[in-house]
This record gives C-alpha cells, structure tokens and sequence, in this order.
C-alpha cells in the first residue's frame, strides 16, 4: 500500500483521538482548535517520514503533544485555563486515555440510547449548534442555573454508564 | 462525612468548574481551583481528561446523527461506520496517482486544509446565519500576513521555490517567480500589477514590493499614492496613476511613466529624489546611474492586451474542458450528467447530457440560467429557498459518484444541497455542503461522512470542484481534485436514488429538523455515476475543467 494512502486514511480516521487529547490538555476550545490545526499542519508536512508499519497514533500525539507545549511557550496567554505545569499532567492523563477512546465512543452511543428525548435536545442545542448556557436558556426558556445544572446531571449519567459499560468490556 | 463522599464531591465540583471553563464563565478563584484540585489528585485528572474527551466524541457523534436526523424514528442511532479488516481494502491503484504528486502540492494542500481551518469559526446558533459582511472581516483577521490577491494568471509556469497563491488566490509576503507568462496581482492597497515573467517580484506590504528582476506595469490608484517598487538600483515611488518598469537579471533596466508622475530615489539615500512626468522614460545602470530615453508605451502589456490574451486562454480552457466533457457524456456508467451547455433563458429542463440516457432530463423549478466558468457557458443559478433541479434517477447501484463544479455565494443555513435523494429512505444519499466549509455524504442506514472544514469565506464566488465517491469498501471526498477525506467501510447495500433533487431537498413529514437546505450558488456541470472513480479519473475532470 501506498505511504500517503495510509497517511491520509489515518490522519482522517485518528482526528477525533488528537482533538480529544488536545482539548483534554488545554481544557479551551478555541486553543485546542488552534492547536489541532498547527498539529495537523506539522503532520503533513512530516508525512514523508510516516512508516506505513509504524503505529500512527502514538507518532501523531507525540506531535500533538509538542505542539501543545509549542503553544504554551510561544503565547503569553491570559486566557489559558489550565497551568502549564497541569497542561502536562492532563496530556499524561489524557494520552493515556487516546487508545481507548473507540471504546469509550462506543461505550458512549449505546448510552446515549438511553438519554430521554427531551434531554437529547438539550444536547444538540449544545454540542450540535454550539449553544453556550446562556443561549440554551434563552432558547428554552430557563435559567442559567438550571440550564447548567441539568447539563450537569445528563453529563454526570452519562459519563457514569460510560464507565460502567468500559469496566464491563475490561472484564 | 466519609472520604468517598468527598471525593465524589469533588468530582461534581471538577465537572462544574470544567462546564464553566468550556462555556468561557470561568472566574479567576475558579480557575485556581481547578488547576489545585487537578494538580493534587491523579484520579481527578483522569476523571477530567475522560470528561474533555467525551465533549468532542458527544459534539462528533450528535453532530453525525443529527445530519441523518436524530429524532427521525426511522433512523435510530449508532450511525457510525464499521471499519472492514484491512485486506477488504483493495482499491490500490486510487493512490498511486496521489503518491505521484510532489511534496510542494501535497504540501500545498496541507497548509490549504489547515488554513481553511484556521479561518472558520464554529457556529454560534442553530442554523444560524453567517452574515456575509461578517465574512471579509473574519477573513483578514484570521490572515494577518495576507497583502495581495492574484486575479489573473495566463500561461504562468511556476518556479519550484516560488510563493504560490493559495486557492483563493491570496499571497503573503515572499518571492513571486515565474519562468514565464503573466500574472496580476492586486495588492490590498488598490495597486495592481501585471507581472510577466521571467521575473522575480518580492512582495514585502500591501504599499511595498521589490522586483529583483523581470517587468511590470503598475496601476496606482489614488487610494495607494506613494506605492513603492524597490530594486537594488532604483526605487520607485508612484504619485500619479500608471508606470512601466523592466529590470534584467543583472540588475539594470528601464522606467517608463505612463501616466501621472512617479518619483525615482535612489536606495541608499545619497542622491536626490528626481521625479519622472507622464511621457518619460529612464534607462538605469545596476550602480543607479540614470539618463533619459524615448519611451515606449507599447513595451508593457496593458488592460487590452491582457483581455484579449485572457479570452485566448479561456478558449482554449474551454476546447480543453469541452473534450473532457465529451468522455463524461460517453461513460456507460452516467446515470445522470448535464454540461450546461444549453442555456437558453426559456428552456426550463436541464438536459441530461449522458450518451446512455438512462434517465430523463432535470426539471427546473425556479432557478435562473446564468454565466458558467467562460463567457457563453451556461450554469444554472439558485437563489430562492425554493429553487431546484428535480430529476429521477432509477435503479440499484452498487458504488455510486458525484461529481460538480459549482459556484457557492453563500452559506445560509447549516446545510446546503448538492444533491439530496428526496426524504431519507433505504438505499438513499445525501450530497451536501455545511456552513463550517464541510462536505458531507449521508449514507442512509449508515450515518454521515464530514470532510475536514476545507471550504472557507474565501471560496464564495469563486467555481470549486467538487466530487464523492462511494463504493462498498470507501468514502473519499474531494476538493479540486484533490482527496480531502477517504474512509473504509463496509456497506454491501446497493443504493436507490429515485427521485432527488439538485440544489434543494423535499423532506418527509416525519422531519422536523433542518427542512431547509437551499443552495446559494450556481451549477454548471454535474454529473451522477453508477461506478467509483478513480483519483486519477477525478483530477483529470478538475484539470480540464478548472476556469483558471
């Protein structure tokens, strides 16, 4: 097989897995699309140095990981929300996480047929159409806190059904 | 209170003060709180970075689902794509064509994806609007660096180490070189040039360029008086409207005013600025010694020129593409395919163009004709929501293409039809564009595919090739011949198009989301195959038919 037919297939299927990873170091969103952007950038251009035996994922977050750092050094930021010494420990954490996020996305659309209609709405409002709070509640006509709270708690179940469902399969 | 309630309160502290962060309402002792209890305590973070992850995988997975309709009963989730064992995967011969272009395209491609990306900015309401004022604004901002646009390239052959435009056209600064041809290019300031080769022209600011060698003819507005032209020489500063320069690749040249006044200063400041009337005419030494010649108007390639060798070039564009046109008709494979060859304004069917006819010809609804890629080809124009091009298109099929150059002025909503099966039945697929610059095939029964964001503001208005193809073992898109996206699957259903729509959708009753996916733009080529093309078949459809 062709090295750049791997490389692109990989790089498409393996997006999820580097913008979970950033987005779990930097715990911003828009840093993380930066991020994931200058990551994607370096890995073409490095695209030549892939090995088609050698496993992408490990090569891409050692990338993504540079490259979160690159961006800690470079930007005097005001807006960072994690400290740069708790930058590190979450990409530790969170890389340690990549390799199981197929399972933990499969884990998370069996619970996801369990989430009441109603609260899916609110789910789409938010993760679909990329509604703040504030949005979502002007949208639906409740507080802020309330808004919050039951994000919160949909949030808090699902994660706990997620967790369940990985502990099961590691059996 | 016992240590397991603490921490499971802690846990819920942590996902409040994430939710917060997320949402940009965090406060700073907020902020210190969560960086202490992430620093303190390894579960914690473990907890943290599953929660992160599982933002994107929730944003990915409703965002897949709500395309395909997510409260549609008919279509319940997973609606992801199972991954075949990799032997499945037999389609070899699609890359060698991508394995034969060399690292500057590939790279090209890759700095193109990734600016793409950097310029679109999620969206902030449901199917909300992207103003289109909004659009320049956010262009610029996310390209600081960008000074010129270049608006015209006849003939241009490229040097290996030159600048290259991106695919809207735009540069920054660096070195221009070409081996020949003719360039223009309009600096954000107003000034133009029109650039031949061989030259080496070093753009520096929107009021600022050198050229090292070759010859130019600028035109300077007054929004862009005092304009700069540097050389090793000679530097150039325009007062007045219009000058020619040459330069050799040894360093002298030649200055010709044709209109207004320009101003010649020598760059090291040692002797006196001299200015230069429309009529006149300098040949400098490359030590910036200068005397008077007779000048020549003639010598430098004007508007007229420039639009006569124009429309010799889109001839000859057009012949090119109107030869490859002719292959598409003859495909035995064509289940539907239309040129747009015939665009008279009364005529209110689209042609199907396929030698085959397998099918009848589109009807029109609404739309306008208008001006495809060159002078006097047809395209066809949607504007209303409730324009469209309906066409049936039967049978059972096991790999399906679309291919189309189209011409998008805007993204109105979340979604945009290409070409969308009517309501969403077995067998069905849905062709279309999001307003984040996706392209996006819908596989009923199956879930969607989203390319990376690789259309921007800056691709509005101007003719884009696009093009999917899947088959039972792959997805791939592609933008302007290029695959911007390939996937493996496994899908050994045949799809059943029947009746569709080009540029719109009739939705069933049952949906109640998104009815609404009008395209903004204009078509003028569009074709439907029942086989997969290859990447080679795909790039050539792009090259021959590609405006530029």
């Amino acid at each position: 097989m062709d090295p750049s037919d791997t490389f692109l297939q990989q790089l498409t299927e393996h997006q999820t897995q580097l913008k979970g990873f950033i987005l779990a170091s930097l715990g911003h969103e828009a840093d993380s699309q930066d991020v994931l952007q200058r990551t994607n950038l370096v890995l073409w251009k490095k695209a030549g140095e892939f090995r088609t035996d050698a496993a992408f994922l490990p090569w891409a977050l050692g990338v993504a990981r540079y490259e979160v750092l690159a961006f800690l050094r470079d930007r005097q930021r005001d807006h960072l929300i994690f400290d740069p010494d708790v930058v590190e420990l979450m990409a530790d954490a969170a890389q340690q996480q990549a390799t199981e996020l197929p399972d933990r996305l499969r884990a998370l659309r069996t619970c996801l047929r369990q989430v009441p209609k109603k609260n899916l709405q609110l789910l789409n409002l938010r993760y679909v159409h990329g509604q703040s709070i504030r949005q979502v509640a002007e949208a639906t006509g409740r507080t802020d806190d309330s808004v919050k709270s039951l994000l919160l708690r949909i949030r808090k179940r699902l994660g706990q059904c997620i967790e369940q469902r990985l502990a099961e399969q590691s059996d | 209170m016992n240590r397991h309630d603490s921490h499971s309160q802690k846990l819920d502290e942590l996902d409040s003060l994430l939710l917060d962060a997320l949402d940009g309402a965090l406060s700073n002792t907020a902020r210190e709180r969560l960086n202490t209890l992430l620093r303190d305590d390894a579960s914690l973070r473990e907890h943290a970075a599953a929660r992160l992850q599982e933002e994107v995988l929730l944003r990915e997975e409703l965002r897949t689902a709500e395309v395909a309709h997510l409260f549609d009963d008919e279509m319940p989730l997973p609606l992801h794509i199972e991954l075949p064992e990799p032997e499945a995967y037999g389609s070899n011969h699609r890359w060698r064509w991508f394995a034969a272009l060399a690292g500057c395209v590939l790279l090209a491609a890759a700095v193109r994806l990734v600016l793409v990306q950097a310029k679109t900015t999620p969206r902030a309401l449901p199917d909300g609007l992207i103003a289109v004022d909004d659009q320049d604004n956010r262009f610029t901002v996310a390209q600081p660096d960008r000074l010129a646009v270049i608006t015209r390239t006849i003939n241009v052959d490229w040097q290996p180490n030159s600048l290259r435009p991106d695919m809207s056209g735009t540069l920054g600064p660096g070195h221009l070189q070409i081996a020949s041809g003719l360039l223009q290019v309009e600096f954000f300031s107003g000034a133009r040039l029109i650039l031949e080769g061989p030259a080496d022209f070093q753009l520096v600011s929107p009021m600022q360029a050198v050229c090292h060698y070759g010859k130019l003819r600028a035109m300077v507005p007054p929004q862009a008086h005092g304009f700069r032209v540097a050389s090793a020489a000679i530097d150039v500063v325009d007062l007045g409207t219009e000058f020619g320069m040459q330069i050799d690749q040894d360093g002298q040249g030649e200055v010709h005013v044709l209109d207004g006044q320009v101003a010649l200063r020598d760059p090291t400041g040692q002797a006196d600025e001299q200015l230069l009337d429309d009529g006149a005419a300098v040949r400098f030494t490359s030590n910036g010694q200068f005397h008077e010649i007779t000048s020549n108007r003639h010598a430098f390639i004007g508007d007229a020129y420039l639009s006569q060798l124009e429309a010799n070039h889109q001839a000859q564009r057009y012949q090119i593409w109107h030869a490859e046109s002719q292959k598409l008709r003859a495909d035995p494979a064509a289940l539907f395919y239309a040129n747009f060859e015939d665009s008279d304004p009364t005529n209110r069917l689209v042609h199907n163009d396929a030698a085959n006819r397998l099918t009848s010809d589109g009807a029109i609804v609404g739309c306008h004709w208008a001006q495809g890629r060159w002078p006097g080809k047809g395209a066809i124009e949607f504007k209303r929501i409730s324009d469209r091009v309906r066409v049936n298109l039967p049978g059972r099929h096991r790999a399906i293409t679309f291919v189309a150059w189209v011409r998008i002025e805007g993204f109105d909503r979340w979604l945009s039809s290409l070409v969308l099966t009517d309501e969403w039945r077995q067998g069905g697929l849905h062709w279309q564009l999001s307003d984040a610059g996706e392209i996006i095939l819908g596989v009923h029964g199956h879930g969607n595919h989203f390319s990376p964001q690789v259309l921007s503001p800056a691709d509005l208005g101007r003719w884009i090739h696009l093009a999917t193809v899947i088959d039972p073992g792959t997805v791939t898109h592609y933008l302007d011949g290029r695959p911007v996206y390939t996937k493996r699957i496994r899908h050994a259903r045949p799809f059943e198009l029947n009746a569709a729509e080009l540029g719109n959708w009739t939705p069933g009753p049952s949906i109640t989301d998104n009815r609404i996916r009008s395209l903004n733009g204009r078509l003028d080529e569009l074709g439907i195959f029942s086989r997969a093309f290859t990447d080679e078949e795909v790039a050539a459809m792009f090259a021959a038919g590609a405006p530029g």
